[in-house]
């Protein structure tokens, strides 16, 4: 064989040896990069679960020693009040019987108060029972209906899973309360095989000019597209083929946008696997939807 | 017969290949995607003119205007596939750009340099040139935006891998081919019959090319 021609030849199986071992080198290099992004985005996701459950551990903490503080400090005093009333001597005033029977409400009021601050009293109770309680105490101020209605076979779910769900539908609740102009509110618990769906429906005034907002996490994949000031990220939901207004990273400090309240309880949801959907329409009421995973240890 | 095998792989490769992906786009019954059809017509270029080649060779006519014929739709082909790749519009100026220099160099080429019956090793080497650089910059995009799970079933993935073993490894020859020809007229078949092995490794990349079922969407 000519030796330019072996040259040639050389080159050749040099030249296609570089490009074999280059694509090598970028395929690994391009695992190694997944790997690593990976990596990085599963401690930041750690990080944030634990960042988030240590500030609901101190915020039940507050709510526990607010709630003792009720009982203990001013029950008390309130108590002792209500004692020297009934022990006046002019206990037949009629401003003195008055008196004595608002003291009383009011320490009736702050003992229910004090019991749904304390998570003693959810985890005694269980989940559905401090929600009819709650729905209770909302009833007896005639301001609003309420109702409860369960469907399926009641599970007992995890302790800390009942107060985070607890709390959801506090806030919830005391949404439709703040800002809802609501006549009637509904709670619901449809026990599925393998979920929990907990809702909270109001006939009030609705909060948005859209179909309905969603916070899960197929949402948070979507296009992203940047609205006004506000910086709100529409996107098109192939789940629910409709407009949907979604919270992200990017304006969760943007309260202006989305009130503390719903990012407090996308939060929560997120602490339980769970998915939270607010469906809303002007003038149409709202709907908050929380769909929670039953695990198997969970009795139903 | 390996031998013959091999010197005529250029055609038998291209054909089976381009059987396999209709009866493949056939079956799958899917409306088929612009970089399937640019890798057929690929095929297509590649068994016609090598066929030409073939049989002008076993007729001992020249046969060396068919590879002008191959370099320029060739690069006509794959600067189509590159200008569509792109979604920045400055890389598709470029696209266009680099065809239009390479059609000039090809024009003056034929009309100075190396004529209908001289292989033309200059614009193909300088058409192969752009195809590999276009191919890197291609890479150096879909690394940048796929993860590594969807690289291997991405069709502009192998794309890029079959250009640049084919191309990028029959550089040399293609360079060369015109000059040992001429000075070692005994030995430079061989040097074909790699290019045919190539050629086949780049068809085949091509094909794995068509199978694949994702892309880059737009």
């Amino acid at each position: 064989m000519d030796s330019k021609v072996a040259i040639v030849i050389g080159a050749v199986i040099f030249a296609s040896l570089v490009i074999f071992f280059i694509l090598i080198f970028l395929i690994q290099f391009q695992k190694k990069a997944l790997n690593y992004k990976i990596e990085k985005q599963l401690l930041q996701s750690q990080f944030s679960q634990t960042l988030l459950q240590t500030q609901l551990e101190i915020q039940e903490q507050t709510l526990k020693t607010i709630s003792q503080e009720i009982h203990d400090n001013i029950g008390q005093v309130l108590s002792l009040a209500k004692l020297y009333l009934a022990t006046s001597a002019s206990l037949e005033d009629e401003k003195v019987k008055e008196s004595q029977l608002l003291v009383g409400k009011a320490i009736q009021d702050l003992r229910d108060l004090s019991r749904t601050l304390n998570a003693d009293f959810v985890e005694e109770m269980g989940l559905l029972r401090s929600v009819e309680y709650d729905l209770e105490m909302i009833n007896k101020t005639g301001l609003l209906k309420t109702s409860l209605f369960v469907n399926g076979h009641v599970c007992k779910l995890e302790q800390k899973k009942e107060l985070i769900l607890f709390r959801i539908v506090q806030e919830s609740l005391h949404n439709c309360i703040k800002h809802a102009n609501a006549s009637l509110i509904s709670v619901k618990f449809k026990y599925e095989k393998e979920w929990l769906l907990l809702s909270v429906i109001d006939d009030g005034i609705g909060f948005v000019d859209k179909e309905f907002m969603a916070f899960d996490d197929e949402s948070l994949n979507a296009e992203k597209l940047k609205v006004n000031d506000l910086s709100l990220n529409i996107a098109k939901s192939k789940k629910y083929n409709s407009d949907v207004i979604k919270l992200d990273e990017k304006n969760k400090n943007s309260p202006a946008a989305f009130g503390l309240g719903i990012r407090n309880m996308n939060n929560r949801a997120k602490l339980l696997g769970a998915t939270l959907e607010i469906k809303t329409k002007k003038d149409s009421g709202t709907e908050v939807i929380i769909r929670v995973p039953i695990t198997k240890e969970e009795i139903c | 017969m390996l031998n013959r095998i091999i010197i005529y792989l250029d055609i038998i490769v291209p054909l089976i290949c381009s059987l396999l992906a209709i009866i493949f786009l056939k079956n799958r019954r899917v409306k088929i995607h612009f970089y399937s059809l640019t890798l057929l017509l690929f095929y297509i270029l590649q068994f016609t003119l090598n066929s030409i080649a073939n049989i002008l060779q076993e007729l001992e006519t020249n046969n060396l205007w068919t590879y002008h014929l191959n370099s320029l739709f060739t690069q006509i082909i794959f600067s189509v596939y590159f200008f569509f790749f792109f979604k920045n519009k400055l890389n598709k100026i470029f696209v266009v750009l680099s065809l239009c220099v390479y059609l000039g160099f090809f024009i003056y080429s034929f009309h100075f340099l190396q004529k209908a019956f001289t292989f033309n090793s200059f614009s193909y080497a300088f058409g192969v040139l752009w195809i590999i650089f276009f191919s890197l910059r291609s890479l150096q995009n879909i690394f940048k935006n796929i993860e590594v799970e969807d690289l291997l079933n991405l069709k502009e993935f192998w794309i890029a891998t079959g250009i640049l073993f084919y191309f990028g490894s029959s550089f040399f020859i293609f360079l060369s081919y015109s000059y040992l020809s001429k000075q070692a007229y005994n030995s430079v078949g061989i040097l074909w019959k790699i290019h045919n092995v190539f050629l086949s490794i780049g068809c085949i990349l091509f094909l794995k090319s068509i199978i694949s079922k994702k892309w880059i969407q737009k």
